[in-house]
């Protein structure tokens, strides 16, 4: 057993069996298509017929387009409402990134709704299309908090939009995103008062009423209250700080009970530490060790201006969390093979994993890639680890005149013969990733072997 | 982590919903209701198929519909039902729909006119507030029909010659207001409906609603002047229920009977203490004046959502019903 292990959790968790967790994307998927279906059933039925004439497609367009919105929109809330099964089953970054291609999705729905609304209503009402835009909103219910929602939502999509937020600080991106919220809220009313499928139909209203109910409550629950309780709970704080290697430090953090948060290794908070700048955000580390009834341990490399002023923490600083997040745990595997492969900063749930994983001595193995050998942050913990555990550790870092080593297919055969018959933990900058992701393929890895978190959109 | 190709997903989507809304719309092409639609726009429908379809037309009733009226929010039509020169019911057959808030301004305000129409009978009538485009529609619509049916009417007249009561009665549709007094001179005419059955008969055989009225009356037209003189001196009377109390105020409902008919019901006290229940009120009391001239009786149903006020405003109109001795 090693030091850091205690020996009772370490013996419980290397006689866990392999069982690995259905991933529930696929069912998730296929309930949002059922929802947009019955969606679109609500139109039908409410609708009479279309005639064949240029208003009444225009506004029929309008109308779908406008319920695919709202429908859309209830779910775009969703996915950031970090619900454990979104979190924790499909993965923080599948559901970020859902969230940001249903969010387009939504935005240019509600675009299209307004100018086909608007369009074929001046068409029926044979006025302008100022006119009639200046008409609907002043004389339909609702149609001026509508309005103003619908100009929040776009330019909450239009400082998501690529070239618009590389421009932009991320906390000011942050918090002109919490106005969809708002946004929402005001276009919710306009759908219930002018929508026909509504006006005509109690049941439908109730629908609604339910889906942004529902909605409503799990943000509430997930967002606000689940984080309330965990952190007066366990009343975290900053014990100390220590530099691992040039411009990487660890954060202990210590707390009450933190077992009982039910983190496993490879999954992260979102911290926010209570001090000067840092305090209005809140960013995503990995936890680098096991967690401990009494010291949580994230490492952080000084990428950003935030991560920069962690290494100035002081001890004592009140912390507060939110998670545990992540899908990338033991919980994926299904093989007995694991081989990890880490980048950079990357190493740190892959740390975590490389100790807790349950594996027989031989089947574990973690390639650290690296500039150079000084850059290789929590070296000489992982060779403990690997020593006591006999697994296998090795590095890749630049040669003395820059040259890159490359992660290729041959070489990955080369070194491990069997490599597809192993489960991969691939954590690291894009670049990395995606080159490791494409030899693996081309190693004979399936893709859902292939285990990976990234927070690139 | 696999390649992604965010232009082509973006046109895949684009294309994929602009098929399926252009497919939805198309399968909402209204090819089974052509049918309908071409009976509607075809003047007199079978007089057998008008009485069900209005539910509140006496049998020997005919109908006539007049021209569409365009609005800014699409086109109006008014229906009307003819006993003995008589307006017994009005109804709109297209009413501006195509989109959320029209229909449900028509939704409110249809109900109003139609009554309205019963009430005035001839197109002088208020337009709802709110309503303005459709209530002007309607109207012009309402003018159409009675155009229309004061040819018919007007021509059955010349046709029996010998009886001055329905004659008289025949001219008031166009004179307003003071058609409610001179209603019952035409109102027996709507009596011999029911009792001379030549007249019902006359007017399902017809095919167009002129002759069929016009026959119709013709036949009926002796013994009408009768009794329509003998209930004529009484005139249209007015009649008011008793006031009804209930959970939210009081309800009563006053009626215009004129030859042993309810040519009108309104409610003159109707709960209005608090905002709601005068919405729920001013929704559902139009519904219920309409239904208590149809039915003749204090046998209607309640409004769903208006369960209190039209339970209230049942007994008033029972007991109105009572003093008139109906």
């Amino acid at each position: 057993m090693t030091m850091i292990q205690s020996g009772r959790a370490a013996r419980r968790l290397t006689m866990r069996a392999i069982r690995p967790r259905r991933n529930p994307a696929a069912v998730l998927l296929a309930a949002a298509w059922a929802g947009a279906a019955a969606v679109l059933w609500l139109w039908w039925d409410s609708t009479a017929v279309v005639r064949m004439d240029t208003a009444e497609w225009l506004v029929g367009a309008g109308r779908i387009t406008g319920l695919l919105g709202g429908y859309l929109i209830a779910l775009v809330v969703l996915q950031m409402a970090r619900v454990p099964a979104l979190e924790r089953r499909v993965g923080s970054d599948r559901a970020a990134r859902w969230h940001a291609m249903s969010g387009r999705y939504a935005v240019s729905l509600v675009a299209a709704h307004v100018v086909l609304t608007v369009w074929g209503y001046s068409v029926q009402a044979r006025t302008g299309l100022v006119e009639q835009s200046v008409t609907l909103v002043a004389d339909f219910p609702e149609m001026v908090e509508a309005t103003i929602g619908t100009a929040l939502l776009l330019l909450v999509g239009f400082a998501s939009a690529g070239a618009v937020r590389r421009r932009m600080r991320y906390e000011t991106w942050y918090y002109l995103h919490l106005l969809t919220y708002v946004a929402v809220y005001l276009t919710f009313w306009h759908q219930l008062a002018t929508g026909s499928e509504f006006v005509a139909s109690a049941a439908a209203r109730t629908i609604w009423y339910v889906l942004y109910g529902t909605v409503g409550a799990l943000l509430l629950w997930y967002r606000i209250l689940a984080p309330v309780r965990l952190n007066l709970r366990h009343r975290m704080r900053v014990e100390s700080v220590v530099d691992e290697s040039p411009g990487v430090v660890s954060v202990l953090i210590t707390g009450r009970r933190l077992h009982r948060i039910g983190a496993e290794a490879g999954q992260f908070f979102r911290w926010r530490f209570l001090t000067g700048g840092l305090r209005w955000s809140s960013n995503p580390y990995s936890l680098s060790a096991p967690p401990r009834p009494d010291l949580l341990r994230i490492t952080v490399k000084a990428a950003g201006e935030h991560s920069g002023a962690l290494s100035r923490l002081e001890p004592g600083t009140r912390v507060w969390a939110e998670g545990p997040y992540g899908a990338m745990t033991a919980g994926r595997r299904s093989r007995n093979k694991v081989l990890l492969i880490a980048g950079g900063a990357g190493i740190t749930p892959l740390r975590a994993l490389f100790e807790t994983l349950p594996a027989e001595p031989g089947d574990l193995s973690l390639l650290y890639r690296a500039g150079s050998t000084d850059d290789l942050a929590l070296w000489t913990e992982l060779q403990e680890i690997a020593e006591a555990r006999r697994a296998k550790l090795l590095y890749a870092v630049n040669g003395p005149d820059g040259a890159r080593p490359e992660i290729s297919t041959e070489r990955l055969k080369e070194v491990f013969p069997d490599i597809d018959e192993h489960d991969v933990y691939l954590c690291g900058p894009p670049g990395l990733a995606e080159e490791s992701y494409h030899a693996l393929r081309a190693a004979g890895v399936p893709s859902r072997r292939i285990h990976h978190e990234s927070f690139q959109m | 982590m696999k390649r992604k190709h965010p232009l082509r997903r973006m046109m895949l989507a684009a294309a994929g919903t602009a098929s399926a809304v252009a497919l939805l719309l198309t399968l909402k092409q209204p090819i089974t209701s052509v049918a309908g639609a071409a009976s509607q726009a075809g003047g007199a429908p079978p007089a057998a198929s008008a009485p069900a379809g209005s539910g509140a037309v006496p049998a020997g009733g005919s109908t006539v519909l007049g021209d569409e009226a365009d609005t800014q929010f699409g086109p109006v039509q008014v229906e009307l039902t003819l006993s003995g020169g008589l307006i017994t019911g009005a109804r709109a057959v297209k009413v501006p729909s195509t989109d959320a808030n029209s229909r449900r301004i028509a939704e409110g305000s249809v109900p109003t006119l139609n009554q309205a129409a019963v009430a005035a009978q001839s197109a002088g009538i208020d337009t709802v507030s709110g309503a303005t485009y459709t209530s002007q529609g309607y109207i012009r619509s309402l003018q159409s029909a009675l155009d229309k049916a004061g040819v018919a009417a007007a021509g059955g007249g010349t046709g029996q010659g010998s009886a001055p009561g329905p004659g008289s009665g025949a001219e008031t549709p166009g004179g307003g207001v003071p058609g409610g007094d001179a209603g019952p001179g035409g109102v027996p005419g709507g009596d011999a409906g029911p009792g001379g059955v030549p007249g019902g008969d006359a007017g399902s055989g017809g095919g167009s609603s002129a002759s069929g009225s016009g026959d119709g009356s013709g036949d009926g037209s002796a013994p009408d002047g009768g009794t329509g003189r003998a209930s004529g001196s009484g005139a249209a009377e007015t009649v008011l229920g008793d006031v009804a109390g209930t959970q939210y105020g009081d309800v009563q409902v006053r009626l215009t009977v004129s030859g042993g008919r309810i040519t009108g019901a309104e409610a003159v006290k109707t709960p209005g203490s608090d905002a709601n229940s005068r919405r729920i009120a001013a929704d559902a009391v139009p519904k219920l004046n309409q239904a208590a001239v149809a039915a003749q009786s204090a046998g209607i149903d309640t409004v769903s959502g208006a369960t209190y006020t039209s339970q209230g405003y049942i007994r008033s109109l029972q007991s109105a019903l009572d003093k008139a001795g109906l």
